[in-house]
Protein backbone atom coordinates (compact mmCIF):
# COMPACT_ATOMS: atom_id res chain seq x y z
CA UNK A 1 0.00 0.00 0.00
CA UNK A 2 1.46 3.30 -0.92
CA UNK A 3 1.70 6.81 0.99
CA UNK A 4 -1.29 8.11 -0.87
CA UNK A 5 -3.91 4.94 -0.26
CA UNK A 6 -2.79 4.71 3.39
CA UNK A 7 -3.71 8.45 3.81
CA UNK A 8 -6.63 8.39 1.87
CA UNK A 9 -7.95 5.03 3.90
CA UNK A 10 -7.14 6.67 6.89
CA UNK A 11 -8.92 10.22 6.13
CA UNK A 12 -11.82 7.44 5.35
CA UNK A 13 -11.68 6.00 8.14
CA UNK A 14 -11.13 8.22 10.74
CA UNK A 15 -15.05 9.90 10.48
CA UNK A 16 -16.25 6.35 11.99
CA UNK A 17 -13.58 6.12 14.53
CA UNK A 18 -13.85 9.69 15.56
CA UNK A 19 -17.64 10.22 15.18
CA UNK A 20 -16.03 13.49 13.61
CA UNK A 21 -18.91 15.22 11.57
CA UNK A 22 -18.21 18.16 14.67
CA UNK A 23 -15.13 17.90 14.92
CA UNK A 24 -12.99 21.45 14.03
CA UNK A 25 -10.88 21.19 10.33
CA UNK A 26 -7.57 21.86 12.67
CA UNK A 27 -8.12 18.89 14.79
CA UNK A 28 -7.83 16.13 12.63
CA UNK A 29 -4.60 15.78 11.01
CA UNK A 30 -2.10 13.14 9.82
CA UNK A 31 1.95 13.57 9.02
CA UNK A 32 2.54 13.25 5.55
CA UNK A 33 5.74 12.48 4.17
CA UNK A 34 7.16 13.19 0.61
CA UNK A 35 3.66 14.21 -1.24
CA UNK A 36 4.06 15.85 -4.27
CA UNK A 37 0.86 17.44 -5.46
CA UNK A 38 -0.22 17.26 -8.89
CA UNK A 39 -1.71 20.50 -10.34
CA UNK A 40 -5.85 20.99 -10.85
CA UNK A 41 -7.09 24.21 -12.47
CA UNK A 42 -10.41 25.70 -11.51
CA UNK A 43 -12.18 27.87 -14.07
CA UNK A 44 -15.21 29.54 -13.06
CA UNK A 45 -17.72 30.04 -16.22
CA UNK A 46 -20.03 32.84 -15.23
CA UNK A 47 -22.80 32.27 -17.27
CA UNK A 48 -26.93 32.63 -18.17
CA UNK A 49 -29.67 30.82 -19.93
CA UNK A 50 -30.70 33.98 -21.49
CA UNK A 51 -27.05 34.56 -22.51
CA UNK A 52 -26.85 33.96 -25.95
CA UNK A 53 -23.20 33.54 -26.68
CA UNK A 54 -23.04 31.32 -23.59
CA UNK A 55 -23.25 28.22 -24.93
CA UNK A 56 -20.00 28.69 -27.06
CA UNK A 57 -18.53 29.30 -24.19
CA UNK A 58 -19.46 25.89 -22.73
CA UNK A 59 -18.16 24.21 -25.13
CA UNK A 60 -15.11 26.22 -24.36
CA UNK A 61 -15.55 24.57 -21.50
CA UNK A 62 -15.98 20.88 -22.89
CA UNK A 63 -13.19 21.18 -25.09
CA UNK A 64 -10.86 22.24 -21.83
CA UNK A 65 -12.51 19.23 -20.25
CA UNK A 66 -12.08 16.92 -23.12
CA UNK A 67 -8.37 17.82 -23.36
CA UNK A 68 -7.06 18.11 -19.96
CA UNK A 69 -9.81 15.26 -18.05
CA UNK A 70 -9.89 15.76 -14.09
CA UNK A 71 -6.69 18.43 -14.43
CA UNK A 72 -9.33 21.31 -15.32
CA UNK A 73 -12.25 21.48 -12.76
CA UNK A 74 -15.37 23.86 -14.49
CA UNK A 75 -18.19 25.34 -12.34
CA UNK A 76 -21.00 27.14 -14.15
CA UNK A 77 -22.00 30.10 -12.05
CA UNK A 78 -25.23 31.55 -13.59
CA UNK A 79 -25.06 35.09 -12.45
CA UNK A 80 -26.05 38.66 -13.63
CA UNK A 81 -28.55 40.07 -16.55
CA UNK A 82 -28.33 36.87 -18.25
CA UNK A 83 -29.35 35.05 -15.39
CA UNK A 84 -32.66 33.06 -14.47
CA UNK A 85 -33.04 33.25 -10.57
CA UNK A 86 -33.96 29.63 -9.33
CA UNK A 87 -36.99 31.08 -7.10
CA UNK A 88 -38.48 31.73 -10.75
CA UNK A 89 -39.16 28.72 -11.66
CA UNK A 90 -41.98 26.94 -12.41
CA UNK A 91 -40.99 23.05 -12.44
CA UNK A 92 -41.06 21.20 -14.56
CA UNK A 93 -41.68 23.61 -17.45
CA UNK A 94 -39.82 26.42 -16.24
CA UNK A 95 -35.96 25.93 -14.81
CA UNK A 96 -34.24 28.82 -13.45
CA UNK A 97 -30.33 27.97 -12.54
CA UNK A 98 -29.84 31.07 -10.79
CA UNK A 99 -28.37 31.25 -7.04
CA UNK A 100 -28.50 34.20 -4.66
CA UNK A 101 -25.22 34.16 -4.09
CA UNK A 102 -24.31 33.17 -7.77
CA UNK A 103 -24.47 37.20 -7.82
CA UNK A 104 -22.36 37.51 -5.21
CA UNK A 105 -19.78 35.44 -7.07
CA UNK A 106 -20.00 37.47 -10.01
CA UNK A 107 -19.91 41.02 -8.26
CA UNK A 108 -16.34 39.72 -6.59
CA UNK A 109 -14.76 40.11 -10.34
CA UNK A 110 -17.03 43.29 -11.48
CA UNK A 111 -18.64 41.21 -14.00
CA UNK A 112 -20.79 43.03 -16.47
CA UNK A 113 -20.91 40.90 -19.66
CA UNK A 114 -21.26 37.34 -20.19
CA UNK A 115 -19.84 35.27 -20.94
CA UNK A 116 -16.83 35.54 -18.71
CA UNK A 117 -14.70 33.32 -16.90
CA UNK A 118 -12.19 32.98 -14.06
CA UNK A 119 -9.01 30.63 -14.45
CA UNK A 120 -7.89 29.95 -10.98
CA UNK A 121 -9.16 32.83 -8.68
CA UNK A 122 -7.23 35.86 -11.46
CA UNK A 123 -9.51 37.78 -13.06
CA UNK A 124 -12.47 38.01 -15.37
CA UNK A 125 -11.54 36.84 -18.84
CA UNK A 126 -13.07 36.04 -22.50
CA UNK A 127 -13.66 32.37 -23.50
CA UNK A 128 -10.66 32.87 -26.38
CA UNK A 129 -8.19 33.48 -23.68
CA UNK A 130 -9.15 30.61 -21.04
CA UNK A 131 -7.01 27.49 -23.26
CA UNK A 132 -3.90 29.72 -22.57
CA UNK A 133 -4.54 30.73 -18.91
CA UNK A 134 -5.40 26.93 -18.19
CA UNK A 135 -2.15 25.93 -20.04
CA UNK A 136 -0.16 28.50 -17.98
CA UNK A 137 -2.17 27.45 -14.53
CA UNK A 138 -1.43 23.65 -15.29
CA UNK A 139 1.86 24.79 -15.41
CA UNK A 140 2.11 26.12 -12.33
CA UNK A 141 3.36 23.75 -9.36
CA UNK A 142 0.75 23.47 -6.24
CA UNK A 143 1.40 23.55 -2.27
CA UNK A 144 -0.80 21.09 -1.76
CA UNK A 145 -3.50 18.40 -2.66
CA UNK A 146 -6.87 17.86 -1.69
CA UNK A 147 -8.85 14.77 -1.60
CA UNK A 148 -12.76 14.95 -1.32
CA UNK A 149 -14.74 12.31 -0.09
CA UNK A 150 -18.34 12.73 -0.44
CA UNK A 151 -21.64 10.35 0.18
CA UNK A 152 -25.18 10.35 -0.34
CA UNK A 153 -27.36 9.51 2.77
CA UNK A 154 -30.59 8.44 1.60
CA UNK A 155 -31.70 8.03 4.98
CA UNK A 156 -31.88 11.97 5.78
CA UNK A 157 -31.13 13.39 2.05
CA UNK A 158 -28.13 14.55 2.76
CA UNK A 159 -24.60 14.75 1.40
CA UNK A 160 -21.42 14.11 3.39
CA UNK A 161 -18.35 15.63 2.48
CA UNK A 162 -14.79 15.22 3.79
CA UNK A 163 -12.21 17.42 2.49
CA UNK A 164 -8.72 16.44 3.15
CA UNK A 165 -5.92 19.10 2.67
CA UNK A 166 -2.24 18.00 2.35
CA UNK A 167 0.28 20.84 2.50
CA UNK A 168 3.70 20.08 1.27
CA UNK A 169 4.29 23.93 2.07
CA UNK A 170 3.12 25.90 5.51
CA UNK A 171 0.52 28.21 4.26
CA UNK A 172 -2.86 30.01 4.69
CA UNK A 173 -5.71 30.50 2.78
CA UNK A 174 -9.79 29.97 2.84
CA UNK A 175 -11.14 26.79 1.66
CA UNK A 176 -14.30 26.70 -0.99
CA UNK A 177 -16.80 23.79 -0.68
CA UNK A 178 -19.18 23.77 -3.67
CA UNK A 179 -22.06 21.57 -4.58
CA UNK A 180 -22.26 21.24 -8.42
CA UNK A 181 -24.18 19.58 -10.63
CA UNK A 182 -24.48 18.11 -14.51
CA UNK A 183 -26.90 16.74 -16.55
CA UNK A 184 -29.47 19.09 -15.67
CA UNK A 185 -32.25 19.87 -18.39
CA UNK A 186 -33.53 23.54 -18.80
CA UNK A 187 -33.98 25.80 -21.25
CA UNK A 188 -30.88 28.23 -22.72
CA UNK A 189 -31.09 30.78 -25.81
CA UNK A 190 -28.41 30.31 -28.24
CA UNK A 191 -27.66 33.17 -30.81
CA UNK A 192 -28.18 30.45 -33.41
CA UNK A 193 -30.86 28.06 -32.36
CA UNK A 194 -32.85 30.57 -30.18
CA UNK A 195 -34.11 29.54 -27.41
CA UNK A 196 -33.55 25.24 -26.52
CA UNK A 197 -35.70 24.37 -24.38
CA UNK A 198 -33.97 21.14 -23.78
CA UNK A 199 -30.49 22.19 -23.30
CA UNK A 200 -28.46 20.09 -21.08
CA UNK A 201 -26.37 22.23 -18.31
CA UNK A 202 -23.66 21.16 -16.82
CA UNK A 203 -21.23 22.00 -14.12
CA UNK A 204 -23.50 23.95 -12.47
CA UNK A 205 -23.14 25.74 -9.26
CA UNK A 206 -25.82 24.88 -6.50
CA UNK A 207 -24.64 25.94 -3.29
CA UNK A 208 -21.89 26.15 -1.19
CA UNK A 209 -20.61 24.37 2.09
CA UNK A 210 -18.66 26.84 3.37
CA UNK A 211 -20.26 30.65 2.71
CA UNK A 212 -19.97 32.94 -0.21
CA UNK A 213 -16.34 33.69 1.34
CA UNK A 214 -15.00 30.31 2.12
CA UNK A 215 -13.78 29.19 5.35
CA UNK A 216 -10.08 30.18 6.66
CA UNK A 217 -7.46 27.27 7.02
CA UNK A 218 -3.44 27.53 8.41
CA UNK A 219 -2.08 24.45 7.14
CA UNK A 220 1.53 23.73 8.29
CA UNK A 221 4.31 21.52 6.04
CA UNK A 222 3.35 17.56 6.18
CA UNK A 223 0.44 18.07 8.09
CA UNK A 224 -2.92 17.07 6.89
CA UNK A 225 -6.15 18.93 7.83
CA UNK A 226 -9.61 17.56 7.57
CA UNK A 227 -12.80 19.51 6.97
CA UNK A 228 -16.13 17.90 7.16
CA UNK A 229 -19.57 19.54 5.99
CA UNK A 230 -22.99 18.59 5.16
CA UNK A 231 -26.06 19.81 3.62
CA UNK A 232 -29.80 18.54 2.55
CA UNK A 233 -30.63 17.65 -0.44
CA UNK A 234 -32.82 20.34 -2.42
CA UNK A 235 -35.89 19.14 -3.36
CA UNK A 236 -38.62 21.73 -3.71
CA UNK A 237 -41.09 23.21 -5.77
CA UNK A 238 -38.20 25.43 -7.82
CA UNK A 239 -35.21 23.16 -7.30
CA UNK A 240 -34.87 19.29 -7.32
CA UNK A 241 -31.47 18.23 -7.30
CA UNK A 242 -30.31 14.97 -8.40
CA UNK A 243 -27.55 12.92 -6.39
CA UNK A 244 -26.80 10.68 -8.67
CA UNK A 245 -25.40 13.88 -11.04
CA UNK A 246 -23.87 15.87 -7.81
CA UNK A 247 -20.14 16.27 -7.44
CA UNK A 248 -18.61 18.51 -4.65
CA UNK A 249 -15.77 21.01 -5.89
CA UNK A 250 -12.88 22.09 -3.19
CA UNK A 251 -10.14 24.88 -3.83
CA UNK A 252 -7.76 26.21 -1.44
CA UNK A 253 -6.69 29.91 -2.61
CA UNK A 254 -5.16 33.10 -1.06
CA UNK A 255 -4.66 36.58 -2.40
CA UNK A 256 -2.20 35.10 -5.57
CA UNK A 257 -5.26 33.05 -6.65
CA UNK A 258 -5.99 29.61 -5.96
CA UNK A 259 -3.71 27.28 -4.69
CA UNK A 260 -4.89 24.02 -5.85
CA UNK A 261 -8.56 22.32 -6.94
CA UNK A 262 -10.40 18.63 -6.94
CA UNK A 263 -13.64 17.30 -7.80
CA UNK A 264 -14.88 14.22 -6.99
CA UNK A 265 -18.93 12.81 -7.41
CA UNK A 266 -20.86 12.52 -4.77
CA UNK A 267 -21.15 8.66 -3.79
CA UNK A 268 -24.55 7.39 -3.62
CA UNK A 269 -25.21 4.93 -0.57
CA UNK B 1 6.02 53.84 -68.28
CA UNK B 2 5.77 57.21 -66.35
CA UNK B 3 2.15 57.29 -67.49
CA UNK B 4 1.39 54.24 -65.42
CA UNK B 5 3.32 54.87 -62.47
CA UNK B 6 1.27 58.41 -62.19
CA UNK B 7 -2.36 56.16 -62.78
CA UNK B 8 -0.72 53.78 -60.08
CA UNK B 9 -0.09 56.55 -57.71
CA UNK B 10 -3.11 58.69 -58.70
CA UNK B 11 -5.04 55.35 -58.09
CA UNK B 12 -3.40 54.47 -54.96
CA UNK B 13 -3.91 58.05 -53.68
CA UNK B 14 -7.90 57.74 -54.00
CA UNK B 15 -8.11 54.63 -52.02
CA UNK B 16 -5.98 56.18 -49.35
CA UNK B 17 -8.06 58.98 -49.45
CA UNK B 18 -11.65 57.45 -49.24
CA UNK B 19 -13.38 58.01 -46.27
CA UNK B 20 -14.35 55.32 -44.06
CA UNK B 21 -17.82 54.41 -43.74
CA UNK B 22 -20.23 52.41 -41.48
CA UNK B 23 -23.34 51.21 -42.49
CA UNK B 24 -26.24 49.52 -40.60
CA UNK B 25 -28.90 46.97 -41.94
CA UNK B 26 -32.02 45.90 -40.82
CA UNK B 27 -33.04 41.94 -41.08
CA UNK B 28 -31.34 39.34 -42.87
CA UNK B 29 -32.04 41.19 -46.18
CA UNK B 30 -30.13 43.88 -47.50
CA UNK B 31 -32.23 46.91 -46.30
CA UNK B 32 -29.71 49.27 -45.58
CA UNK B 33 -30.67 52.28 -42.68
CA UNK B 34 -30.55 55.68 -43.83
CA UNK B 35 -28.56 57.82 -41.14
CA UNK B 36 -30.64 59.49 -38.60
CA UNK B 37 -33.85 57.40 -39.61
CA UNK B 38 -36.55 55.52 -37.89
CA UNK B 39 -36.96 51.96 -38.22
CA UNK B 40 -40.19 49.96 -37.15
CA UNK B 41 -40.07 46.41 -35.92
CA UNK B 42 -43.19 44.00 -35.12
CA UNK B 43 -41.94 40.72 -35.07
CA UNK B 44 -42.34 39.52 -31.74
CA UNK B 45 -41.84 36.51 -30.54
CA UNK B 46 -43.67 35.37 -27.47
CA UNK B 47 -42.77 32.04 -25.35
CA UNK B 48 -45.44 31.11 -22.99
CA UNK B 49 -44.97 28.17 -20.60
CA UNK B 50 -47.00 27.55 -17.42
CA UNK B 51 -47.17 30.59 -14.75
CA UNK B 52 -45.18 33.22 -17.22
CA UNK B 53 -43.55 33.71 -20.99
CA UNK B 54 -40.76 35.13 -22.50
CA UNK B 55 -40.73 38.27 -25.37
CA UNK B 56 -38.13 38.37 -27.31
CA UNK B 57 -37.66 41.76 -30.11
CA UNK B 58 -35.14 40.79 -31.75
CA UNK B 59 -34.76 43.34 -35.32
CA UNK B 60 -31.28 41.57 -36.31
CA UNK B 61 -29.64 44.37 -36.68
CA UNK B 62 -26.54 43.92 -39.19
CA UNK B 63 -23.62 46.24 -39.04
CA UNK B 64 -20.55 46.53 -42.20
CA UNK B 65 -17.57 48.69 -42.58
CA UNK B 66 -16.16 49.30 -46.07
CA UNK B 67 -12.48 48.88 -44.55
CA UNK B 68 -11.34 46.55 -41.85
CA UNK B 69 -11.34 48.05 -38.63
CA UNK B 70 -11.11 47.08 -34.79
CA UNK B 71 -11.92 50.15 -32.87
CA UNK B 72 -15.42 50.68 -33.44
CA UNK B 73 -17.42 52.06 -31.27
CA UNK B 74 -21.46 50.56 -30.84
CA UNK B 75 -23.84 52.39 -28.86
CA UNK B 76 -27.23 50.96 -27.82
CA UNK B 77 -29.32 53.56 -25.96
CA UNK B 78 -33.29 52.72 -24.94
CA UNK B 79 -35.06 55.94 -24.52
CA UNK B 80 -38.27 54.33 -23.47
CA UNK B 81 -36.60 53.36 -20.15
CA UNK B 82 -36.08 49.35 -20.82
CA UNK B 83 -33.21 46.53 -21.01
CA UNK B 84 -31.98 45.96 -23.72
CA UNK B 85 -29.09 43.49 -24.95
CA UNK B 86 -25.73 44.26 -26.99
CA UNK B 87 -23.06 41.54 -27.79
CA UNK B 88 -21.62 42.77 -31.29
CA UNK B 89 -20.24 39.02 -31.41
CA UNK B 90 -18.68 39.12 -27.91
CA UNK B 91 -19.65 39.13 -24.88
CA UNK B 92 -23.36 40.27 -24.00
CA UNK B 93 -24.27 43.57 -21.93
CA UNK B 94 -27.78 44.32 -20.53
CA UNK B 95 -28.85 47.84 -19.53
CA UNK B 96 -30.27 50.77 -20.60
CA UNK B 97 -27.28 52.44 -22.62
CA UNK B 98 -24.97 50.31 -23.50
CA UNK B 99 -21.36 51.14 -25.08
CA UNK B 100 -18.92 48.28 -26.80
CA UNK B 101 -15.64 49.33 -27.82
CA UNK B 102 -12.91 47.45 -29.72
CA UNK B 103 -15.70 46.16 -31.95
CA UNK B 104 -13.70 44.25 -35.04
CA UNK B 105 -14.88 43.91 -38.23
CA UNK B 106 -13.77 42.20 -41.86
CA UNK B 107 -13.73 44.83 -44.59
CA UNK B 108 -17.37 44.43 -46.47
CA UNK B 109 -18.80 41.79 -43.90
CA UNK B 110 -22.24 42.01 -41.99
CA UNK B 111 -21.71 41.87 -38.23
CA UNK B 112 -25.10 40.89 -36.37
CA UNK B 113 -24.62 43.48 -33.31
CA UNK B 114 -26.78 41.13 -31.29
CA UNK B 115 -29.13 43.62 -30.72
CA UNK B 116 -32.34 42.69 -28.77
CA UNK B 117 -35.19 43.50 -26.14
CA UNK B 118 -35.40 40.44 -23.72
CA UNK B 119 -38.61 40.32 -21.20
CA UNK B 120 -38.18 36.99 -19.60
CA UNK B 121 -40.53 35.14 -16.93
CA UNK B 122 -43.31 38.21 -17.11
CA UNK B 123 -46.57 37.35 -16.34
CA UNK B 124 -48.25 35.84 -18.79
CA UNK B 125 -51.25 38.69 -18.89
CA UNK B 126 -48.39 41.26 -19.30
CA UNK B 127 -48.37 43.93 -21.84
CA UNK B 128 -46.10 43.69 -24.66
CA UNK B 129 -44.32 47.13 -24.34
CA UNK B 130 -43.12 49.38 -26.63
CA UNK B 131 -39.56 49.88 -26.99
CA UNK B 132 -37.76 52.90 -28.67
CA UNK B 133 -34.05 52.67 -29.02
CA UNK B 134 -31.19 54.67 -30.93
CA UNK B 135 -28.44 52.94 -32.14
CA UNK B 136 -24.97 54.30 -33.28
CA UNK B 137 -21.83 53.17 -34.18
CA UNK B 138 -18.59 55.13 -34.95
CA UNK B 139 -15.02 54.27 -35.44
CA UNK B 140 -13.25 55.58 -32.59
CA UNK B 141 -11.74 59.19 -32.32
CA UNK B 142 -13.43 60.21 -35.97
CA UNK B 143 -16.63 61.68 -35.20
CA UNK B 144 -17.36 62.42 -38.98
CA UNK B 145 -17.67 58.94 -39.28
CA UNK B 146 -20.50 58.30 -37.07
CA UNK B 147 -24.12 56.64 -38.23
CA UNK B 148 -27.55 56.61 -35.94
CA UNK B 149 -30.94 55.49 -36.34
CA UNK B 150 -34.16 55.16 -34.02
CA UNK B 151 -35.56 51.70 -33.80
CA UNK B 152 -39.10 51.37 -32.42
CA UNK B 153 -40.34 47.52 -31.46
CA UNK B 154 -43.49 46.48 -30.19
CA UNK B 155 -47.05 44.92 -31.33
CA UNK B 156 -48.35 47.76 -32.75
CA UNK B 157 -45.77 49.42 -34.74
CA UNK B 158 -47.20 48.93 -38.23
CA UNK B 159 -44.81 46.40 -39.69
CA UNK B 160 -40.78 46.09 -40.77
CA UNK B 161 -40.09 49.06 -42.60
CA UNK B 162 -37.38 51.88 -42.94
CA UNK B 163 -38.98 54.94 -42.31
CA UNK B 164 -36.38 57.95 -43.87
CA UNK B 165 -37.86 60.29 -42.26
CA UNK B 166 -37.58 63.37 -43.58
CA UNK B 167 -34.73 66.33 -42.50
CA UNK B 168 -37.70 68.37 -42.40
CA UNK B 169 -39.58 67.09 -39.82
CA UNK B 170 -38.67 66.48 -36.58
CA UNK B 171 -40.76 64.14 -33.71
CA UNK B 172 -40.04 65.51 -30.17
CA UNK B 173 -41.37 65.30 -27.00
CA UNK B 174 -45.03 66.80 -26.89
CA UNK B 175 -44.01 68.85 -30.66
CA UNK B 176 -43.24 68.62 -34.53
CA UNK B 177 -40.28 71.06 -35.55
CA UNK B 178 -39.91 71.61 -39.32
CA UNK B 179 -37.53 73.10 -41.48
CA UNK B 180 -38.51 73.95 -44.80
CA UNK B 181 -37.91 75.59 -48.23
CA UNK B 182 -41.38 76.02 -49.41
CA UNK B 183 -44.50 76.15 -47.66
CA UNK B 184 -46.76 73.18 -47.48
CA UNK B 185 -49.39 71.28 -45.70
CA UNK B 186 -49.05 68.86 -43.03
CA UNK B 187 -51.16 66.60 -42.35
CA UNK B 188 -51.22 63.81 -39.58
CA UNK B 189 -53.45 60.45 -39.76
CA UNK B 190 -53.79 58.28 -36.72
CA UNK B 191 -54.04 54.18 -37.63
CA UNK B 192 -57.03 54.36 -37.11
CA UNK B 193 -57.80 56.41 -39.93
CA UNK B 194 -58.76 59.67 -38.29
CA UNK B 195 -57.28 63.21 -39.47
CA UNK B 196 -55.73 64.59 -36.20
CA UNK B 197 -53.51 67.62 -37.92
CA UNK B 198 -53.98 69.39 -41.08
CA UNK B 199 -51.75 72.86 -40.69
CA UNK B 200 -50.17 75.05 -43.78
CA UNK B 201 -46.45 75.30 -42.42
CA UNK B 202 -43.69 77.17 -43.67
CA UNK B 203 -40.09 78.45 -42.77
CA UNK B 204 -39.10 77.13 -39.44
CA UNK B 205 -41.03 75.99 -36.41
CA UNK B 206 -43.00 73.58 -34.21
CA UNK B 207 -46.69 72.37 -34.25
CA UNK B 208 -47.58 71.14 -30.73
CA UNK B 209 -48.63 67.39 -30.56
CA UNK B 210 -48.84 67.21 -26.86
CA UNK B 211 -53.03 66.85 -27.77
CA UNK B 212 -51.58 63.60 -29.43
CA UNK B 213 -51.60 60.08 -27.94
CA UNK B 214 -47.80 58.97 -28.67
CA UNK B 215 -47.69 56.31 -31.45
CA UNK B 216 -47.22 56.32 -34.59
CA UNK B 217 -49.17 58.24 -37.15
CA UNK B 218 -48.99 58.59 -41.42
CA UNK B 219 -48.15 62.19 -42.18
CA UNK B 220 -48.06 63.99 -45.35
CA UNK B 221 -46.32 66.95 -46.30
CA UNK B 222 -46.58 68.37 -49.37
CA UNK B 223 -45.78 65.62 -51.84
CA UNK B 224 -44.26 63.55 -49.64
CA UNK B 225 -45.87 60.74 -47.03
CA UNK B 226 -44.82 58.35 -44.69
CA UNK B 227 -45.10 57.37 -40.86
CA UNK B 228 -43.81 59.42 -37.98
CA UNK B 229 -43.56 59.19 -34.60
CA UNK B 230 -45.03 60.89 -32.21
CA UNK B 231 -43.73 61.18 -28.47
Amino acid sequence: MNIKTLIIATAAIAPVVCGCNDIKEDDRYLTVEGVTPVRAVLIEDFTGQNCVNCPAAHATIEKLVEQYGASVIPVSIHAGGFGVSVSTSRLPSYVGLMQPEGNSLNDKYGIKEWPKGVVNGHHATNPDEWAAEVRTELAKESPLSIVIDASYNAEDNTIEVSTTMMPAATLSGRLNVWVVESGIVAFQRDITAGRIPDYVHNHVYRASLTGTDGEAVNLQQGIHSTATHSIAVRNSDTEVWNPANLSIVAFVSDNSGVLQAASSDVNNL
Amino acid sequence: MKKLYLTLALAALATASQAKELTFYLGDDNTAIANESTVYFDNVTIDSYDGGKDIVMNPHINIISDVAANDIILIAECTSGQNIQLCAGGTCEMGKEITKTGVTLEAGKKLDIQFEYMGMGVAPDAEIPTVESTITAMYEGDDDSMVTFTIIMGEDVNGLAVIRTPKSLKSIAGAIEYTLAEPATLTLVSTSGRTVLNQNISGNGSISTGSLAPGIYVYTLGNETGKIYIR
